[in-house]
């Protein structure tokens, strides 16, 4: 098992040696993203910046302006929660290729309770016009995003988490930024997930078909923003039925994105599993999952909830 | 680094510049007057005798950097820039207008020598340490200059930004503080006081010069005492009287933001015919 703080920093270790132009910079957790490796091997393309959010991003901007890659880390709750309007002024109004990796983001960061977790980092990042948003669901689909983001000239985010988790059977379906990716395909309803939830999404679905015979998609949106509308437009019209789940808060989130677009282009039934007007605490990954209702369970019961909701929907609209 | 120009020839750019500062925001309807006037020396020192440019050559590889971080600033910038020929200073008259590039807190267009964004207070100082590490470590021999300001200095990220600038030894970096001693509700040392400044600095580990503000021989002076320092980060400290030049904005906070009546704009070009008069600035040539 591997985090995808995990998969970042390794693959950010492998572009990082293959190409100059990339500076790491990091506000005194490098051991934390995994760009320790980085920092002892390529001191030249490292920039410790200490206990400065702020300023870090301020360095990362004006690094930038020479031409290159700034990639500047911390935790999600500071990076981009203490420093979001340097990031909104000096890296998105700016336009600069500057990466924003949040590690610990979501509820999984667990013992150290609500300050470091972060639950609005999505609704922060993803309201900034020009800036992208990724949410890998495990340490290969990390490795992906992080070569996504770097080879993008545009401002990004990467959320990250720091729990290890089992790596996803993505089957046949390949990364590509900007898509989400189909992992089972099903007309009943389609489970739209980001993250370390895409697994639960995954279980929900295999246990709905084994045992009542339902087809149920599941999609990865590991890109958030730009939005992949072209396949919710196509899912919606499809199923009449999206349920989303995600680590984060529903207000500004994935679900929110999802409905907001539907809602524009494609109204169907939409049930939403996240986090909702609460902040996080100290328990493990588990307790805090099972707590704030991200369970396979509590997404099993928002499913049939969805179907049933299709179903008397389809009735009023053929009456 | 340019030859230093006759004192003069700085006075008359500089007046030039406050002819433009007052036409522009006359024309807005609104920006930072006292602030504009009291750094027109500043920006008129830098930009005649120091940075090393070529306007319309963003490529040129010798290139020096100017930021400007308190951005409120940013009518006696564009003026100087229109005036090194970075642009027609018929431009500047566009000012805070819809469509225009010269917006009322700067936005970064490096082709017409805005370096950057700047406005909400604090950035520009950890900007410009980036830029000069990124050329340090490139072992390149630009220099990276930015102007803040004495209010500017109550934010905590310009703090963090001294720490790193001392921390890497960036002694390309020269920090301009334009201390005119007003901020937005009144005097700095009555909002909030910032004590010895300079004594600040120079325990952060900056090597700091105060300067007469509107002294273009002190100005001189002082700086190539900082240019001759090695291995630390660099601070110009300099004192002004915000509005300077014009006797009813001058030393007055009010003037921060505040806008001059049609009767007082009047009182105010009127003094500004005779200064410019009597500075020899032909002003046939202002736009």
């Amino acid at each position: 098992m591997k985090a995808t703080r995990d998969g970042f920093g390794e693959e950010l270790y492998d572009l990082v040696a293959a190409d100059k132009n990339i500076i790491v910079l990091s506000a005194d957790l490098s051991s934390s993203l995994k760009v320790d490796r980085i920092a002892r091997d390529f001191p030249h393309q490292y920039v410790e910046c200490g206990v400065s959010e702020q300023n870090m991003i301020g360095v990362a901007a004006g690094i930038a302006m020479t031409g290159k890659i700034s990639v500047a880390t911390s935790f999600a709750t500071f990076n981009p929660g203490r420093n979001w309007e340097q990031i909104r002024v000096s890296v998105a109004m700016q336009g600069l290729p500057v990466k924003i990796i949040g590690s610990h983001a979501g509820l999984a960061t667990g013992p150290d309770g609500a300050t470091h977790q972060a639950l609005e980092d999505l609704a922060l990042m993803s309201v900034l016009p020009g800036m992208e948003v990724f949410v890998p669901a495990d340490y290969q689909e990390a490795r992906d995003c992080t070569r996504a983001l770097i080879a993008s000239g545009q401002p990004g985010y990467l959320r990250l988490s720091r729990e290890p988790t089992p790596a996803l059977d993505f089957g046949g379906s390949e990364f590509v930024a900007g898509r989400g990716r189909r992992l089972r395909s099903g007309s009943d309803a389609t489970i739209v997930a980001c993250g370390l939830t895409v697994a639960l999404a995954l279980e929900v679905a295999d246990t709905l078909r084994a045992q009542a015979d339902l087809a149920i998609g599941v999609v990865d949106l590991s890109t958030l923003v730009p939005l992949d509308t072209a396949l919710l437009t196509q899912l919606a019209q499809q199923t009449h039925a999206i349920i989303t789940i995600e680590e984060h808060e529903l207000v500004g989130g994935l679900g929110a994105l999802v409905a907001a677009h539907l809602g524009r282009t494609c109204p169907c039934v939409v049930e939403m599993v996240g986090v909702e007007g609460r902040f996080g605490q100290s328990g493990s990954k588990e307790q805090l999952w099972e707590a704030y209702g991200l369970t396979a369970g509590n997404l099993q019961n928002h499913v049939i909830k969805a179907l049933e909701r299709k179903r008397e929907w389809l009735l009023d609209d053929g009456s | 680094m340019l030859e230093p120009r006759p004192i003069n020839q700085l006075s008359q750019i500089s007046w030039r510049t406050r002819a433009y500062v007052l036409r522009m925001i006359r024309a807005a309807g609104s920006g930072h007057l006292a602030s504009s006037l009291g750094s027109s020396d500043i920006f008129t020192f830098f930009y005649q005798s120091v940075l090393n440019l070529q306007p319309g050559s963003t490529a040129f590889g010798e290139r020096d950097y100017f930021l400007l971080s308190a951005g409120h600033l940013c009518p006696a910038w564009y003026a100087t820039l229109a005036g090194r020929g970075f642009f027609a200073a018929q431009h500047l008259l566009s000012l805070r207008q819809f469509g225009s590039p010269l917006q009322g807190h700067p936005h970064r267009q490096v082709e017409l020598g805005v370096e950057n964004i700047a406005g909400p207070l604090g950035q520009g100082v950890s900007m410009a340490a980036g830029l000069a590490l990124a050329l340090q470590r490139a072992g390149s021999q630009q220099k990276v200059f930015v102007l803040s300001s004495d209010g500017e200095q109550q934010e905590g990220q310009v703090w963090e930004a001294y720490l790193f600038a001392a921390h890497y030894r960036l002694a390309n970096l020269m920090v301009i503080i334009d201390a005119n001693r007003i901020q937005q509700s009144g005097l700095v040392r009555q909002v909030m006081n910032l004590g010895d400044l300079a004594g600040k600095l120079q325990s952060f580990g900056f090597a700091v010069r105060e300067s007469d503000g509107h002294d273009f021989a002190d100005l001189q002076a002082k700086y190539n005492e900082l240019a001759g320092v090695d291995n630390q980060p660099k601070c110009l400290l300099c004192h002004t009287i915000p509005g300077k030049g014009i006797s009813l904005l001058e030393g007055d906070a009010h003037w921060h933001a505040a806008l001059p009546t049609d009767e007082q704009w009047d009182e105010i070009f009127a003094e500004l015919a005779d200064k410019l008069t009597a500075a020899g600035v032909d002003t046939k040539e202002l736009v």
